[in-house]
């Protein structure tokens, strides 16, 4: 049976390795890249290379810090991964956006619309930005919003999705100020 | 499987794990503030369905129990909340407005993602999320409020209920399971209800119900899974 | 729904050789459905169909219905003509997903996926497919099934089965459709008597059943050159074999050899079908399987309008897939593609990015101002404005 856990749906069985632990509102680090201040404290987990935040459930609202995807690796592991788009090292902003709105329509989210993508600086370094709406396997709307960067040929992302009704915003401010936070490591 | 479906596949598995659990409820932490003389309180589409086992396992829904069931939940359900002095009105699709049917739909697909929440996260230890705490602090956002304003209520009540329970030869087979030992799964009713303040809509009262016995195919046990399921209602 | 009727449903697909006698006027036949008939409520036929209006209605609220106006008018007539006095028991939802299936359940909701419009190449052909399970429907087969299912009664097996729908990697969103109940593995009995019936009410609706072989030959087609061949649904629960094909083509010339004038009716199809085609292309080529997809662009080419989608879809395959040569393959695609007024302004940024890549900064100045020239308000101005800034 294979086993699929990702961010963004529940496992289909209990797989017992889910749990959670406590992030404290302090300054916290992201892999090796960068340090964030959280704001708040948050329940979190981590799956490969993707550790998820989140206050609710994950399902209701969630950050994902994705630490250093590599050329060819797909988003969200699980399930076939060979019919999944990958990331390509020389992906422009656009592409990176593509890749993650497949990534996201292959496991589920229907109808993904993407919102106003720009420059953005991530930490110091220029990144790239975007918003975007979609609706759930099951037909609940969600929202979410996407900040990134490649560094050394890695992605390094931010994704902060959630419910568009409530609980998407509950912690929209938190997220924004995270992310005003960042500050590279070793520079 | 929908989302449901997962949380109650959980549920199941988390069963099989404890021990026989009581019901056990959660308060909002925006405890009711007032209590009004009777209270109004929408009933929102319970999610009821009953299958029966036959004697290789395989569950056989069955219309005329869950059609029964319904009106037998529904009946105890009046009994139960007249004896809180509270109002019951039962939702009614806007069948002649889509737009507001799509919008009360959200709600109650975002109900069920965050009663899956509440099950996940509260009900089973290993997944407590420690920001959290002992916090029970979930709801509907401001968004509930348009059902508030359509029904004139400050409450809305959700019902979820699954019976599963044996037919005379599957009956046969449990007791002699049982008796060597052997744990078979038999009869078994597995449900929640949630009360959501519609205002700002908080879940202000949850209830898990575990109980291995029970029928809601006659009035009398339909009362009593009704009652235990309602048990602190604090209304 | 409980996980118990979801595996029941997913049962419903990988049925074990059942041997049903399904075929008419065998013992233990059904009766035909009547219009208008619905199950006694003490009935296991009653159960089945508080099922099914239970998957209806999750389907309904879903998000993945189609509610394009004339699309849903369009198809509901095709099925209506067919359907005769059955109509009204029916009702039509067009599901958005770029696999291809049509499905009844026995309380007269009809699915039809877009992967199926997608691959049909007029109305005839479309109508054979919704004729054959509208066969299903008459004859009752779904409710058949599950009685053998249930007279077989090992649910041990059904958890069997929907782990082994799992292992064909069915998660996510075909999952979820799968769960809705959309998929039934008939026996070869009621195939064979769900075609007769198909050809019958495609003939008496007015339809030239010579093109029912077609669409059939076309999958077999993409089957061919699929990366995972057996994963593609339809095939799983309608025998493919090349002996079937021979049989539909023989039924389709004796059926249509009286020289009456049958229809076709390609240009009404079209019609309906275009505007939503550059969607479900870019829905066909999100699954990355390029081989695949390309046996079905090439499909798509032969009706021989809406060419600038077609060339620019072309163009992301090759962008897509990535290979040696395929970046200037895609070039070439999206050039063809600006020689149609119907070529999406896509074009041009896709243009750019990739004259960017092979390294001719002049014309990918070029495409990407002209990208900001048709669509000043584009969604990502920012972005192509921060791109341009860099190649000064």
């Amino acid at each position: 049976m294979k086993r699929r856990v990702t961010p963004f749906a529940l496992p289909l069985f209990l797989c017992g390795c889910a749990a959670y632990s406590l992030v404290e509102a302090k300054r916290t680090a992201i892999g090796d890249l960068y340090t964030v201040d959280p704001q708040i404290s948050w329940s979190s987990t981590s799956q490969g290379k993707t550790d998820t935040w989140t206050v609710d459930g994950p399902f209701l609202q969630a950050v994902h810090f994705v630490k250093g995807l590599e050329d060819g690796e797909v988003l969200f592991k699980g399930g076939d991964e060979e019919k999944r788009p990958k990331f390509k090292k020389h992906m422009t902003p656009s592409e990176i956006m593509e890749f993650v709105v497949d990534s996201l329509s292959a496991i589920g989210a229907q109808d993904v619309q993407t919102v106003n993508l720009r420059p953005e600086r991530f930490g110091d370094v220029p990144g790239f930005r975007f918003e975007m709406i979609f609706t759930s396997n099951e037909g609940l709307e969600k929202q979410g919003l996407v900040i990134g960067t490649i560094m050394k040929e890695q992605l390094h992302l931010i994704i902060y999705a959630g419910t568009r009704a409530h609980y998407y915003p509950k912690h929209k401010e938190h997220v924004e100020r995270m992310i005003q936070s960042i500050s590279l490591k070793g520079k | 499987m929908n989302f449901r479906d997962r949380s109650l596949s959980l549920i199941l598995i988390a069963l099989a794990v404890a021990a026989c659990s009581q019901t056990k409820a959660f308060y909002g932490s925006e405890t009711l503030k007032s209590r009004p003389a009777e209270a109004r309180v929408l009933l929102m589409p319970p999610d009821i369905e009953l299958y029966e086992l036959t004697a290789g396992g395989m569950p056989d829904p069955k219309a005329d129990w869950t059609a029964t069931a319904r009106s037998h939940v529904a009946a105890a359900l009046r009994e139960e909340l007249v004896g809180k002095k509270a109002k019951l009105l039962v939702y009614e699709r806007p069948v002649d407005s889509p737009s507001k049917e799509y919008t009360h739909n959200q709600l109650i697909k975002l109900h069920e993602a965050v009663g899956a929440a509440i099950l996940r996260h509260k009900y089973i230890s290993s997944l407590a999320l420690p920001s959290k705490g002992d916090k029970f602090d979930w709801g509907l956002g401001r968004g509930a409020n348009v059902l508030s304003q359509e029904y004139d209520t400050q409450y809305a009540l959700f019902i979820y209920l699954r019976d599963s329970y044996a037919s005379a030869g599957r009956v046969a087979v449990i007791v002699g399971a049982a008796l060597f030992g052997v744990g078979v799964p038999g009869g078994r009713q597995v449900g929640f209800a949630s009360l959501v303040d519609l205002h700002g809509g908080e879940v202000v009262w949850f209830n898990r119900l575990e109980s291995a016995t029970g029928d809601l195919r006659s009035p009398e046990p339909a009362r009593k899974a009704v009652k235990e399921l309602l048990s602190d209602l604090p209304l | 729904m409980s996980l118990y009727r979801s595996v029941c449903c997913l049962a419903l697909i990988f049925l074990a050789s059942v041997s049903c006698a399904t075929a008419r006027g065998s013992p233990g036949a059904l009766p035909d459905i009547r219009p208008g008939q619905r199950p006694a409520i003490d009935t296991e036929e009653a159960g089945l169909w508080m099922m099914m209006d239970r998957v209806e209605e999750r389907l309904r609220t879903s998000g993945r219905v189609v509610t394009d106006a004339n699309l849903n008018l369009y198809v509901r007539d095709i099925v209506c003509r067919l359907a005769a006095e059955h109509c009204s028991d029916i009702r039509v939802y067009i599901v958005r997903t770029p696999h291809f299936n049509a499905s009844m359940a026995p309380n007269g909701t009809m699915q039809v996926w877009t992967g199926l419009i997608l691959r049909a190449e007029n109305e005839a052909q479309l109508a054979y497919v919704l004729g054959h399970e509208l066969g299903h429907y008459l004859r009752r087969h779904t409710l058949q099934l599950w009685r053998d299912i249930r007279a077989k009664g090992n649910f041990l097996a059904f958890f069997q089965l929907a782990t082994a729908a799992a292992g064909f990697g069915y998660i996510g969103p075909i999952a979820e459709l799968i769960a809705l109940g959309s998929i039934y593995q008939f026996s070869r009995d009621s195939e064979r008597e769900a075609d007769d019936l198909g050809f019958e009410l495609m003939a008496k609706a007015g339809y030239d059943p010579r093109e029912a072989s077609s669409i059939w030959e076309a999958l077999i087609k993409e089957q061919k050159a699929a990366k995972d061949p057996e994963r593609i649904i339809f095939f799983s629960t309608h025998p493919s074999t090349e002996e079937r094909v021979e049989t539909l083509k023989q039924l389709g010339e004796r059926a249509g050899a009286d020289g009456v004038n049958r229809i076709i009716g390609r240009e009404r199809f079209l019609a309906a079908v275009l505007p939503l085609r550059a969607d479900l292309l870019r829905d066909e080529l999100r699954q990355r399987d390029f081989a695949r997809t390309q046996v079905v662009l090439d499909r798509v080419f032969e009706s021989g309008v809406g060419l600038g989608v077609l060339h620019f879809c072309q163009g992301e395959l090759f962008r897509l897939r990535g290979g040696e040569g395929d970046e200037r393959k895609a070039i070439a695609s999206y050039q063809k593609a600006l020689e149609f007024d119907d070529a999406p302004v896509e074009t041009y940024r896709a243009l750019g990015f990739l004259f960017v890549r092979v390294g001719n900064k002049a014309q990918a100045r070029n495409s990407l101002e002209r990208y900001l020239a048709i669509r000043p308000d584009a969604d990502d101005r920012d972005m192509i404005k921060a791109h341009l800034q860099e190649m000064q």
